[in-house]
């Protein structure tokens, strides 16, 4: 994808912008929101990361200007701010997702490629990686032509990986998905799943589909 | 200025109780005076009249009475009366029915004519400086048949000018003396109130230790100071959980930020291989993770203080909250060796927050499997003292009065309890049962849960309760208000 990224903070804006490069993107770094309103209105993006609080121009205004002249580049919006009205503020504002800081990598990629394919994305019944199917209509699931029986957390979850395979999923990205809960305590409520889910497709199979990363989540993974 | 300066002291609480005073007693004091001068004049007058009545009375009988009176006699003991009594100017008339003087007594006044009445009654009238009792007798001498007692009024004149005279005097003593004790009074009664201004003026937050002197007299300003110093003990305290918090907040803080420190700086010490460098990040993802977590407790707290009650009330049906909750756990307590036990749940909507109540369960469910699990795990295998078959329990369950209009949540587990001088504290911020227990570790939490759980269930007016017994479990207990047909989610 094309993306800019309009982002005061420098460590913050060189990370993304390298982050952003080494997951394939092609990315542009703006510093201040007035560049960032004239770069995003030049229509060569495919999606938008905005910083919410900015010197000079908020992000605020940013998307409202743009949508006020009929663009709809997706935004993503990124901001210290978290509390719900804050959230509702920003959506109604015209951005298409809002993103709290400290945020995961991998959450944000997730993300931009959701608001990035929610234009062109069609739905299709099934999903594949590698050997393993998901047919979403019937709810069945094969590897390597074998069906294999998963409850339905464990397909919700089987069918989150897949969606983003090859990509890092965190914890918090699959408690939202798996029970609309952000929350994070001690005990690791997906762990578990993630574990029981890995007994049924990949035992007995050479090669293990759901790779742990220390420190940042789970990645499912088809050679 | 200085204008202003005694405007100030017209508004005074002082100045004003002197005026209200003065006023009340001036006007008190003027009505009883005026009433006793009153009185006296009354007083004096009706026993002039009845004295010239009596003196009236006996001649009429000394005239009746002795047919063969020496009327010469008699004007002449009339005549020494009268000269006896001088000072009253006392005197006697004779008068004919024209009311012209016949006889009249030594230092009888000139007359203007009195008009006879046919009538025996004593009659009373005061003409000039005089007053007069006159009456016509009958069967008696026909040429002058009504008979005149008068004396002169000056003396009660003379009496109540001197009343007047004190009147005035005891008039003016008052009108100067009231106010000044007025003032004198009031400054004694609002003395204490200056000096309480005075212990206010000096109170800063930082400096809370100071209080209103109570005098006790039981009086309005004692009880105003204890008020006062009640708010203040409130407000002191307030102060310190407040700055506790922060400081506590900003100790929690330091620790993953020193390891992260740490972890960078010796890595940035020497060359390390690349394993090493992917160890030493994930180490500081990890304590990243730490200070996320930490970050967003304090928020959640701050967003939910339960001074603040802004939680924004939708209709959620708390039964199915607890249901999806007790699914999100079901996996990782059984794979605690767990068994999460649901009651059948009462269908109960409650006006609150998804998200927050949520969070409550959440962090309820996730200590009872930590805590609990720790005791099953540890005792676990041959020789254990539980006996076969003891397990790890944690049972939901949910009733609704519908006469209180109020829902009771119970979460009740079998784990290893909580002691009880800790019990009063799991509700502190940063409190922690077993404080060795460090961060990261399988029971380590930041030490919120417990008080985001209360501050959120304050918030949405209910109450957190918990019972427990070493070595048997712990039951936490929550009620929350129901939304009624009259009591709609938004207007709670």
């Amino acid at each position: 994808m094309n993306l800019l990224v309009v982002e005061d903070d420098p460590v913050l804006g060189k990370a993304l912008q390298r982050g952003l490069n080494e997951a394939g993107h092609s990315c542009e770094w703006v510093r201040n929101g007035r560049h960032g309103l004239e770069e995003a209105r030049s229509q060569r993006f495919d999606a938008v990361v905005l910083d919410l609080m900015l010197p000079d121009l908020d992000g605020f205004e940013i998307v409202k200007s743009l949508r006020a002249e009929g663009q709809r580049t997706p935004v993503l919006m990124l901001t210290a701010l978290g509390s719900v009205d804050d959230r509702v503020k920003g959506l109604k504002a015209g951005a298409d997702d809002y993103l709290v800081k400290p945020f995961a990598f991998a959450e944000l990629t997730a993300r931009l490629e959701a608001i990035g394919r929610r234009i062109v994305d069609r739905p299709s019944s099934t999903m594949s990686a590698g050997p393993v199917t998901l047919d979403l209509t019937n709810r069945r699931v094969t590897r390597a032509g074998t069906e294999i029986t998963l409850t339905p957390t464990e397909f919700s979850l089987l069918e989150y990986l897949i969606r983003f395979q090859g990509q890092v999923v965190t914890r918090k990205m699959l408690c939202e998905h798996l029970w609309e809960s952000d929350w994070e305590g001690v005990t690791n409520v997906v762990e578990v799943h993630i574990n029981r889910l890995r007994g049924k497709i990949d035992r007995g199979f050479e090669e293990p589909l759901i790779q742990t990363v220390r420190g940042r989540g789970y990645v499912l993974r088809a050679s | 200025m200085y204008f202003e300066r005694l405007k100030g002291t017209f508004r005074t609480l002082r100045f004003r109780l002197m005026i209200w005073n003065a006023l009340a007693v001036i006007v008190t004091g003027l009505a009883i005076l005026v009433t006793v001068r009153q009185g006296i004049e009354y007083r004096l007058q009706y026993d002039l009249d009845r004295v010239l009545s009596e003196d009236l009375d006996e001649i009429a009988l000394n005239l009746q009475e002795e047919r063969g009176l020496d009327f010469a006699r008699l004007q002449r003991e009339l005549d020494r009366k009268a000269r006896g009594h001088a000072y009253h100017q006392w005197f006697v008339l004779f008068l004919d029915r024209a009311g012209k003087p016949v006889w009249t007594s030594t230092g009888a006044p000139p007359l203007p004519p009195i008009s006879g009445r046919d009538s025996q009654q004593t009659h009373l009238l005061t003409t000039g400086d005089f007053r007069l009792a006159y009456r016509e007798l009958a069967g008696t001498r026909e040429r002058a048949p009504i008979v005149c007692v008068g004396s002169s009024i000056k003396f009660i004149q003379r009496d109540m000018a001197t009343i007047d005279r004190m009147v005035i005097l005891v008039g003016m003593v008052l009108l100067i003396a009231s106010p000044l004790c007025g003032y004198i009074l009031a400054g004694r009664a609002t003395r204490p109130l200056a000096s309480m201004m005075a212990t206010t003026a000096r109170l800063r937050p930082a400096e809370m230790h100071e209080r209103l002197k109570v005098r006790g007299t039981g009086d309005e300003l004692d009880q105003l100071a204890m008020t006062v110093n009640s708010l203040l003990d409130r407000l002191a305290d307030y102060l310190k959980q407040k700055h506790d918090f922060l400081a506590n907040a900003a100790h929690e803080l330091r620790t993953p930020l020193s390891a992260i420190r740490s972890s960078v700086e010796v890595a940035l010490n020497g060359d390390r291989t690349v394993a090493e460098y992917n160890e030493l990040l994930a180490e500081v993802i990890d304590e990243c993770g730490s200070l996320e977590t930490l970050v967003n407790q304090l928020l959640l707290l701050a967003e939910t203080d339960a001074d603040r009650q802004e939680v924004s009330a939708d209709p959620i049906p708390l039964h199915v909250v607890v249901s999806r909750a007790a699914e999100m756990f079901q996996g990782v307590a059984e794979f605690s060796g767990i068994r999460l036990r649901v009651d059948e749940l009462p269908e109960v909507t409650v006006p609150g927050n998804r998200h927050y109540l949520r969070q409550v369960l959440s962090n309820l469910l996730d200590n009872a499997i930590k805590f609990t699990a720790s005791r099953y795990i540890h005792h676990a295998g041959p020789g254990s003292h539980h006996g076969n078959g003891a397990r790890g329990e944690i049972r939901l369950s949910m009733d609704f009065d519908k006469g209180a209009n109020r829902v009771r949540l119970l979460i009740e587990d079998n784990g290893p309890g909580i002691p009880k001088e800790d019990l009063p504290h799991i509700f502190d911020r940063f409190y922690r049962v077993d404080r060795a227990r460090v961060r990261g570790t399988a029971t380590g939490g930041t030490g919120l849960g417990l008080s985001i759980c209360q501050a959120i269930i304050h918030a949405h007016r209910g109450t957190i309760e918990v019972t427990s017994e070493v070595d048997h479990g712990t039951t936490f207990v929550i009620t929350l208000p129901a939304v009624t047909a009259d009591v709609p989610a938004a207007m709670v």
